[in-house]
């Protein structure tokens, strides 16, 4: 028994020993010091390196290219998924008749009429979409059934099926099901005829079963039935009369790299602006652009130019033996010859192009021998060439930084110190926000912390360091733990009113540290 | 246990039960720098005031030590069986549980770790460091001679779980401006098999020799002793991971570009997912936490003794261990002492002592070698035992 006892002592100590629990995480605060960022920021950081060129004279030219109007297939062509279910029956009533082995029971040709929009299709190469079809016999016999579409090509050789039926009843029919791809099938849709549009030429025969023992006894109502299916049939190529389209443009197209200024007045001296019209489609075709405006928040510039509201007729593309010879028409607008400078001094986010497009306005004069191919449309783009001989004014970049949410709060207070050497010609002034989820400002870490310019020493700009600390309080540091985004705000201005020229070396070489106290702690 | 070699009242009776079967357990922790104050922090949570940290880093003397254990054990010693023919010799045995750690860092380490890299200047601080921990079990027999308690047990040795960690020639530097850190290290950092865990995982086999060798002064007036514990390795098993850095690890904040490039995460360097690359599994054989200690217990008077002794360990975390004391005995069957410690992993301490017959078959014996430490936050550790023995006449 005292044996026990002292087990059981032994036993509680140990319970005691091992039970006790954290209450709350181990926490001590340290001053320190460190890295925080660091890093050079040039332009090939704000804008991508494939739009940015120098040119012989040193001078850095941003060059944009994007598409104002791309005209393609879709428009012009659609087929949609196209259903057909025909029954045949061996045309006598009564019955049954024996039908000796091999004899003919149906033989006949048709058109299945293709679901096709406006268009005149005569042939088109197929780039995907499935023929399903299926069978059934209610023929108390076996039937030889052959079924070809001759103006399916599959390959070398064209569609076609033969196959051998079982008996059928009413009730339980023979059924043959199956599925074939058309990826890089040619359809002919000239029909029976040869000469129609949109129609695909069917051939079915049916015959008593050849390997038939006996007779096979058909009734007057027996029948053999096909439903035939062209689903998400997609167009390589096309080929026949796409009819008069008339379409209305109406397109607001991002300009990217202005996209991240959030505002501010940009002086240029100079920019180059070409509108390039390519035609691959085998069409004529008529482009009137009514309105090109360029716009930024509540403000617009409108393009003067001649191109404006002038009706241009475009030729249709040659078909090389499966080379198209494109047609191409191409305008310079510029300082010269429009408003292009005023307008893109408003630092456009988006350009609104405004017209109409008729193709064919003349109607088939090609004789039904219109052609498209999917990859080569009727495209119209726009290149800018942006001198950077600019002058900035208030000209404003913001960017958001997403936050990562942390498990345990930062507690702490202490100094951020930014050394920034800039070699830009342009003085930036840095505002740095914590957004919390609905974007709203919870705390400002940074307003207006301030980057000199460089200096200009008659022969180039020469570097100019800047240093400014940003006081994190325990208030700031209260505020990241809620913060789900860093708002960084830039204020970007030239010296006076001169024009500067940019060479593309221009950077700022940025080195964050931070020094104060911190809380660390464990679970 | 003192007390059968000097109780002439009891000496006979001692020696002839058939067994004598005992328990011990002893847990405690110890440094030089650390008080009880943050250790008590450290376990189960709080914040730890920048007086305290200053005050153990004034303690430490450029080196903080601080050693812990837990340790259960289970003796058998057949008192009554002879050993081939010899009445003065017998069988013995033990099963013993242990859980040893030990830590081992310099100023600067605990400088980086607890009070951080502040100032001006350029910095570097020397944060050399090392964490031992092993977890071991033993199952072993052996002989001793009665009438000097003195025998030895051979064990094996089930291996549970060891880490090390060791940190050496390193620096951490702060440029004077603050754009980098910089730590130059030569890290191992060695973990046992982790797919298994817990009392006798069995990721590692051992041997392990204890013994003590008493030799009684003229006319029993005291004794000297020699003990060497837990002499042996474990071979951990092939699962044991292994990584080595010697290297310089640089940092110098996030890549602005990374961080204003949104199609690409921005993340700090993960140094330890380095390390982890380096690792190497394979069998890694280590020694356990060993010990000799060699002693002096000898009479005053008749009821009273003095004893001296020391302890060795050959580890960077263990200083030489001096410890004296006194004892006291009455009516031949309790002991009473006071003893004075000083080295080991921490310093000087002053603990007391007790051991008692009870009856004819119980044995009690309870120490603790800091009893300032039991009461104090400021103490340097804790420690306590408790022996229990029973003898089967």
């Amino acid at each position: 028994m005292k044996i026990q006892n002292t087990i059981l002592f032994f036993l509680l100590v140990s319970l005691l020993a091992f039970s006790c629990k954290r209450e709350e995480s181990t926490r001590w605060e340290i001053d320190g010091r460190a890295p925080i960022a660091s890093g050079e920021i040039a332009w090939e950081d704000l804008i991508a390196d494939s739009l940015l060129d120098v040119d012989s004279e040193g001078l850095l030219h941003l060059i944009y290219e994007q598409s104002l109007v791309d005209f393609g297939l879709d428009t012009l062509v659609e087929i949609a998924d196209t259903t057909i279910t025909n029954s045949f029956d061996a045309g006598f009533t009564g019955g049954p008749i024996d039908i000796p082995a091999g004899q003919s029971i149906i033989s006949l040709d048709e058109n299945i009429n293709m679901n096709v929009n406006s268009a005149e299709l005569r042939r088109i190469v197929v780039e995907s979409g499935v023929l399903s079809y299926s069978f059934k016999s209610y023929v108390g016999g076996p039937l030889d059934i052959e079924y070809t579409i001759p103006g399916v090509e599959l390959g070398e050789s064209s569609f076609g099926l033969t196959v051998t039926s079982e008996a059928g009843t009413d009730d339980a029919p023979w059924v043959y099901t199956n599925t074939v791809d058309l990826s890089g099938a040619i359809i002919d849709l000239q029909g029976t005829s040869g000469n129609s549009t949109n129609e695909i030429a069917t051939y079915l025969s049916v015959n008593a079963s050849s390997a038939a023992a006996e007779p096979v006894a058909v009734f007057g109502d027996d029948s053999v039935a096909i439903d035939l299916s062209f689903i998400d049939v997609r167009i390589a190529y096309g080929q026949g009369f796409f009819g008069t389209i008339e379409s209305e443009l109406d397109q607001l197209i991002d300009i990217e790299p202005l996209s991240n200024i959030g505002g501010g007045q940009l002086d240029l001296e100079e920019l180059g602006f070409a509108i390039d019209i390519t035609n691959y489609i085998g069409a004529d075709a008529q482009l009137t652009l009514s309105e090109i405006k360029g716009v930024r928040n509540e403000n617009e510039v409108e393009l003067t130019h001649t191109l404006i509201n002038d009706q241009q007729n475009i030729t249709r593309a040659i078909d090389n033996n499966g080379t198209v010879l494109p047609t191409n028409y191409s305008f310079l607008i510029d300082e010269t010859n429009s408003n292009i400078v005023p307008l893109f001094e408003l630092l456009p986010e988006a350009l609104n192009i405004q017209g109409d497009i008729v193709i064919n306005p003349l109607g088939d004069i090609s004789g039904g021998n219109d052609f498209i191919y999917t990859s080569q449309p009727l495209e119209a783009t726009f290149v800018a060439d942006l001198p950077l001989c600019v002058g900035f004014q208030g000209v404003f970049f913001q960017d958001t930084l997403e936050i990562d949410s942390r498990d345990e709060p930062i507690v702490g207070e202490g100094l951020l110190h930014i050394e920034a050497v800039n070699s830009f010609p342009l003085s930036a002034s840095i505002t740095l926000r914590f957004l919390d989820d609905n974007n709203e400002q919870i705390s400002l870490l940074l307003e207006n912390g301030d980057v000199v310019s460089s200096m200009y020493d008659g022969t180039s700009y020469v570097p100019v360091t800047s240093m400014f600390d940003v006081v994190v309080s325990s208030e700031v540091l209260a505020a990241l733990n809620n913060a789900n985004q860093l708002l960084m705000e830039v204020v970007l201005d030239t010296e006076g009113t001169e024009l500067v020229k940019m060479n593309g070396e221009e950077k700022i070489e940025l080195n964050i540290t931070a020094e104060g106290s911190i809380q660390l702690s464990y679970e | 246990m003192l007390l059968p070699q000097l109780s002439n009242q009891l000496d006979s009776s001692f020696y002839d039960a058939s067994i004598l079967l005992g328990i011990e357990g002893n847990v405690g922790y110890r440094s030089n720098a650390i008080e009880n104050g943050m250790v008590d922090k450290l376990l189960f949570g709080g914040f730890i005031e920048d007086e305290l940290i200053a005050r153990q880093y004034d303690r430490m003397n450029n080196y903080g030590r601080l050693g812990a254990q837990a340790l259960g054990s289970f003796t058998f010693q057949m008192m009554s069986d002879s050993l081939f023919g010899k009445a003065d010799w017998g069988w013995q045995g033990h099963l013993q549980s242990r859980y040893h750690l030990e830590t081992y860092f310099n100023g600067g380490l605990f400088q980086a770790v607890f009070q951080g890299n502040g100032g001006e200047d350029e910095l570097i601080q020397a944060v050399d460091g090392s964490l031992d921990y092993m977890a071991f079990q033993k199952f072993g027999v052996g002989v001793f001679h009665k009438p000097t308690m003195s025998g030895f047990i051979i064990s094996a040795v089930n291996g549970e779980q060891f880490e090390r960690f060791t940190n050496r020639n390193a620096t951490l530097y702060t440029s004077a401006a603050n754009d980098s850190l910089a730590l130059e290290h030569s890290i191992f950092w060695g973990t046992s098999d982790t797919s298994t865990t817990g009392f006798l995982s069995g990721d590692g086999i051992g041997i392990a020799l204890d013994g003590v060798l008493n030799v009684p002064l003229k006319e029993s007036r005291g004794l000297v002793s020699i003990a060497v514990t837990d002499f042996g390795f474990v071979s951990w098993n092939e699962s044991t991971l292994v990584r080595r850095s010697t290297d310089t690890w640089d940092y110098t904040g996030f890549d602005l570009n990374e961080v204003l490039d949104e199609s690409v995460d921005t993340v700090l360097p993960s140094y330890p997912d380095t390390l982890d690359a380096s690792g190497e599994k394979g069998k890694e054989t280590r020694w356990l936490p060993g010990r000799v200690d060699v002693g002096l217990l000898h009479e005053i008077k008749d009821n009273d003794f003095f004893e001296i002794s020391m302890g060795f360990r050959p580890v960077e975390a263990y200083d030489p261990y001096f410890r004296a004391g006194y004892l006291y005995q009455f009516n031949g069957n309790t002991l009473v002492g006071i003893h004075a410690a000083t080295g080991g992993y921490g310093s000087t301490r002053f603990g007391i002592s007790a051991e008692k017959w009870i009856g004819k078959h119980w044995f009690a014996a309870l120490q603790t070698e800091d009893v300032f430490g039991l009461i104090s936050k400021r103490g340097l550790g804790m420690q306590g035992s408790v022996r229990l023995m029973y003898l089967i006449r």
